[in-house]
């Protein structure tokens, strides 16, 4: 198993080194020179752009330019705001974990609702609860979760107002941007629990483990599941992309401070560190959940672990 | 000098099962006894699987089951979900046809004959566990220990067959039933379960209902045969009889249609010609007469009856049925 682990991660290497190159490219593919974009405004002349150029190093050939911020990468340091001047390690910290508050909600929110609704779609498989459970899971994955958002506002806050809104202060505050965004992907959890577990139901062995004697509970809970998730969890870490996606509008509607918020603010700002340093984290962050995914596949399926460390 | 005959093991009358209007499964009846082995053959479709099935209430919840099948004086029938369960791997065992799918791909061989062994006998998991090693001893797996940690696709086809009848037998059941154990298997591994089967069910003094398309994979072991057609028994009797004397012209294709290489390596594979019924298709009279090289006028009006012909052995054919036989002097 640690063999797998290793290899994995070894795995991840080269698109970490892949996700720096892009967002080194950044810099490069934006119109003008950022020493003008910092510059602008302030009636700077030719020689003080280029004396900026110089102390930011963007005069030099772009291949070492690169290597520098790679550099940089390493001890940490990814630059400067040019907004606030702090650096964007700090921003960024400050911002990350009102983020990981909202995905992490927003995902305990998708389970708790998708596996329940799955397990009961895929054991009564055609029945009503099956066509309930299943428009539900349409109509979540349909829906826009910032549409959603809107109309849980109006709901919720303002014709009940048992909700609120804005702020971050109590976990009440969250309840309503992590239903808007976990409610699709719960829609995602439960197609793939369903199909999982029908499709495992299909298979002799769950007709020879019930000839062993097994209730029904006994065998959705040693076998069935194990096998429907086996396929479920993959996918689910892919589409963990979604969170990340969504977290961006969630939290400008909901005027929540995190890294969604932050990247629109920079952007509008032209703010190209903070950009990168966003885009960095959350790529970072994508490959680790991606890993323990992977990993978590592994411990579920023996196939998985074999065919990977041999 | 007659002796009574002893109380049979399992004892099935009328078994009807029915897919919504669809008939599977009609009027089968046979006894079984202690210790000895009872083959049911037939064609795909013929419902000898979901025969064999319905005695552990295994069937889809689509299956509308009818009849008694009494196992030790309990019917099995009319017993409710939650005393099927302790019949269910405790006094009798299951071996499904395609080994590849019948053990559970995420979880250890030791894991999955430990099982039944926790569930019915309440052991506690280290006797389990070294239970479950004797009991891969006994279906032939080799450094047992070992493969108690082994996952199932570590093994070969006849190795899994081999952990499913561990499985199957791990509880002593009385009843072992067998559904086409070795139709997925290679011929040379074919024979190696089979002669274990045998083994077993000397060993264990076990009763075995085996299950199979083909008459010469059962020859050597049944006692008695059943043989069935659309959905009914069209024969039954002791094996030696039904391969000496088949009074079903049906039983008479299916022994025809075993090719014996041994004696002619050109020999021409034969068949029955035609096919059988298709599901809900009815048909007037004998349901094999419109394959039948026998058949006359009776058969395609009435539908003969399961007709004792001699000591134990039934057929339903107009041309075995003694009315026919000895028609001298009938009006």
């Amino acid at each position: 198993m640690a063999v797998f682990i290793l290899k994995r991660a070894a795995q991840a290497v080269p698109v970490l080194l892949g996700v720096t190159i892009l967002v080194f490219a950044i810099l490069q593919l934006i119109p003008g020179n950022p020493a003008q974009i910092l510059l602008l405004g302030t009636g700077a002349t030719p020689a003080q752009v280029a004396q900026l150029d110089r102390q930011l190093g963007l005069d030099q050939p772009v291949v070492l330019q690169y290597f520098h911020y790679l550099g940089r990468l390493l001890t940490g340091n990814l630059g400067y705001s040019y907004v606030t001047q702090q650096t964007v390690t700090s921003e960024i910290a400050s911002r990350l974990p009102f983020t990981l508050s909202l995905t992490g909600a927003a995902l305990l929110v998708a389970l708790l609702v998708g596996i329940p609704l799955g397990i009961i779609a895929g054991l009564r498989s055609g029945g009503l609860v099956d066509t309930l459970a299943t428009g539900v899971s349409v109509l979540g994955v349909a829906v826009p979760y910032f549409w959603l958002a809107i109309l849980l506002i109006l709901v919720f806050a303002v014709k009940l107002g048992i909700l609120p809104v804005l702020g971050t202060g109590s976990p009440a505050a969250l309840v309503l941007p992590a239903v808007s965004l976990g409610w699709g992907y719960s829609g995602i959890i439960t197609r793939l629990l369903r199909n999982g577990l029908i499709e495992a139901y299909q298979r002799p062995f769950i007709l020879v483990t019930r000839a062993k004697g097994l209730s029904g509970w006994q065998l959705l809970w040693k076998h069935g599941l194990r096998n429907a998730i086996a396929s479920t969890v993959s996918v689910v870490g892919l589409q963990i992309g979604y969170l990340l996606a969504g977290s961006v509008a969630i939290e400008t509607i909901f005027g929540r401070p995190g890294l969604g918020s932050f990247l629109v603010q920079s952007i509008q700002e032209k703010d190209i560190p903070s950009v990168q340093g966003i885009v960095l984290v959350v790529a970072l962050v994508y490959v680790g959940v991606n890993l323990v995914v992977d990993v978590l596949h592994a411990l579920i399926d023996p196939r998985i672990r074999r065919a990977v460390s041999v | 000098m007659p002796e009574a005959p002893p109380e049979p093991l399992l004892a099935v009358e009328h078994l009807g099962v029915r897919f919504g209007a669809l008939p599977a499964v009609r009027d089968v009846g046979f006894a079984l006894n202690r210790g000895t082995t009872l083959a049911i053959v037939g064609e795909s479709g013929s419902g000898k699987s979901v025969t064999c099935l319905s005695l552990i209430g295994l069937l889809p919840a689509s299956a509308m089951v009818t009849g008694t099948a009494r196992l030790e004086g309990t019917d099995l029938l009319s017993a409710t979900e939650r005393e099927l369960r302790r019949v269910r791997g405790r006094r009798v065992g299951l071996v499904y046809q395609d080994p590849m799918g019948a053990l559970d791909p995420m979880r250890t061989i030791g894991s999955q004959v430990r099982e039944p062994l926790l569930l019915h006998l309440g052991m506690r998991r280290r006797d389990a566990n070294a239970r479950a090693a004797e009991l891969l001893g006994t279906v032939g797996i080799p450094s047992p220990r070992q493969h108690l940690r082994a996952y199932p696709h570590e093994l070969s086809g006849g190795m899994q067959q081999r952990v499913v009848i561990a499985m199957a037998i791990a509880c002593e059941p009385v009843l072992l039933l067998a559904d086409e154990p070795t139709t997925a298997l290679d011929v040379s591994v074919q024979a190696q379960i089979l002669e274990l089967l045998t083994d077993l069910t000397e060993r264990l003094h076990l009763s075995l209902v085996i299950v199979s398309h083909d008459l010469s994979v059962v020859a050597g072991m049944a006692d008695r045969i059943l043989v069935m057609y659309n959905g009914a028994v069209v024969e039954e009797g002791p094996a030696d009889r039904i391969f000496a004397h088949p009074e079903h012209p049906y039983t008479r294709g299916l022994l025809a249609s075993i090719p014996d290489f041994a004696e002619d390596p050109d020999a021409p594979l034969t068949g029955i010609p035609g096919h059988a019924p298709g599901p809900g298709e009815a048909v007037m009279g004998c349901s094999f007469a419109p394959r039948c090289p026998h058949c006359f006028e009776r058969c395609t009006q009435d539908e003969p009856e399961l007709t004792e012909t001699a000591g134990g052995h039934r057929a339903a054919c107009w041309l075995a049925s003694p009315s026919v036989r000895a028609p001298a002097g009938n009006p």
